[in-house]
């Protein structure tokens, strides 16, 4: 058997897509240096690859905080995924503003969704409604600036977010 | 009467005053508790992302992450991981949390930025690029990945504060 995605990766994807999905209704985009606008990408992953480009939104799951007994007896859990957010952007000050769109988009939670992968096209897998996700921020603030930092850490933003599953 | 509560008053002090006094002692043994349990969860956080051995001699980043008492206007607190301290002792704590150096590398330096920079591992399975005989170059690849150590730690205290505080 070959496993396929579990709910850590469901819940990252899931996050992902709602984040694309908006940027894309909303048109979203930030100006760069020469004042013209620039898309907003989401990318996947802990670590940062030098070819992505500014201004960005990079998730990833980070850690299961929680894992204790739903109740006495039995095996259910109440579980938590926890969700680190980097937000790059471009000028300072975007940043923030750009983590303020962020929570506003997952703030009443988001929708789970199963994927499956499709061998017809690899790059869009089939998804089903899994369960919906309720949001607790940990963590939101700048992160510190660093003496020669590249483009990437210049003006970065960190949302620590916990996922925790109903049903 | 039904009832009579009596309350007895020590050293003319008034009941609302050793209320006061007590409230301010309780919270205090509160945020030493919260305190003391934050620094168990981030040495348990560095122990789980650790991807090599503890280095056998230096600075450790767990010992240089201490509590402090904190005194305010008449108030005690504590805090956890002075940065200032971290800053000359572990300055790779920001390295380690967020995936990039203060310098601004995420690559570690090696022999070709700096000649002197040459070692062996100690241990030689996943161990630690150590000074000293015998001497070999190191030319270092792989970026150093953010292991959100500080997120791990505050992300189990926000669950675990309520029943610390019971």
């Amino acid at each position: 058997m070959i496993l396929t995605w579990e709910i850590s990766s469901n819940i990252e994807n899931s996050l992902i897509d709602l984040l694309r999905l908006r940027i894309h209704e909303q048109n979203l985009q930030l100006l760069d240096n020469n004042g013209a606008a620039q898309k907003i990408n989401v990318y996947a992953g802990r670590t940062l690859n030098e070819n992505w480009n500014l201004p960005l939104i990079q998730v990833y799951f980070d850690s299961k905080p929680d894992a204790g007994r739903l109740e006495v007896g039995s095996n259910k859990r109440l579980r938590s995924w926890q969700i680190i957010i980097d937000i790059r952007t471009i000028l300072p000050g975007q940043e923030s503003n750009l983590a303020d769109w962020v929570e506003n988009v997952i703030n009443d939670g988001i929708t789970v969704y199963d994927y499956t992968s499709n061998c017809a096209n690899i790059s869009l897998p089939v998804k089903s409604i899994l369960c919906y996700g309720r949001v607790d921020f940990i963590t939101s603030l700048p992160v510190p600036p660093f003496d020669n930092s590249d483009k990437f850490d210049q003006n970065r933003y960190r949302i620590t977010a916990k996922i925790w599953l109903n049903g | 009467m039904i009832t009579t509560v009596v309350v007895p008053v020590k050293g003319g002090k008034t009941l609302s005053q050793d209320i006061d006094k007590l409230g301010k002692k309780l919270s205090e043994e509160h945020t030493k508790l919260l305190a003391e349990e934050h620094k168990k969860e981030l040495d348990k956080a560095i122990d789980a992302t650790r991807e090599r051995s503890i280095k056998p001699v230096g600075d450790h980043l767990k010992d240089q992450i201490q509590i402090e008492e904190i005194s305010e206007h008449g108030s005690t607190g504590y805090g956890v991981g002075n940065i200032d301290t971290l800053n000359i002792k572990a300055p790779w704590w920001a390295w380690i949390n967020f995936g990039r150096a203060g310098t601004g590398r995420t690559i570690p330096p090696g022999t070709k930025d700096n000649p002197r920079i040459t070692g062996h591992f100690v241990p030689n399975s996943r161990g630690i690029f150590t000074k000293g005989q015998p001497k070999f170059p190191i030319f270092p690849k792989r970026a150093i990945k953010a292991h959100n150590y500080i997120e791990k730690a505050l992300g189990v205290m926000v669950s675990k504060i309520r029943s610390l505080l019971k």
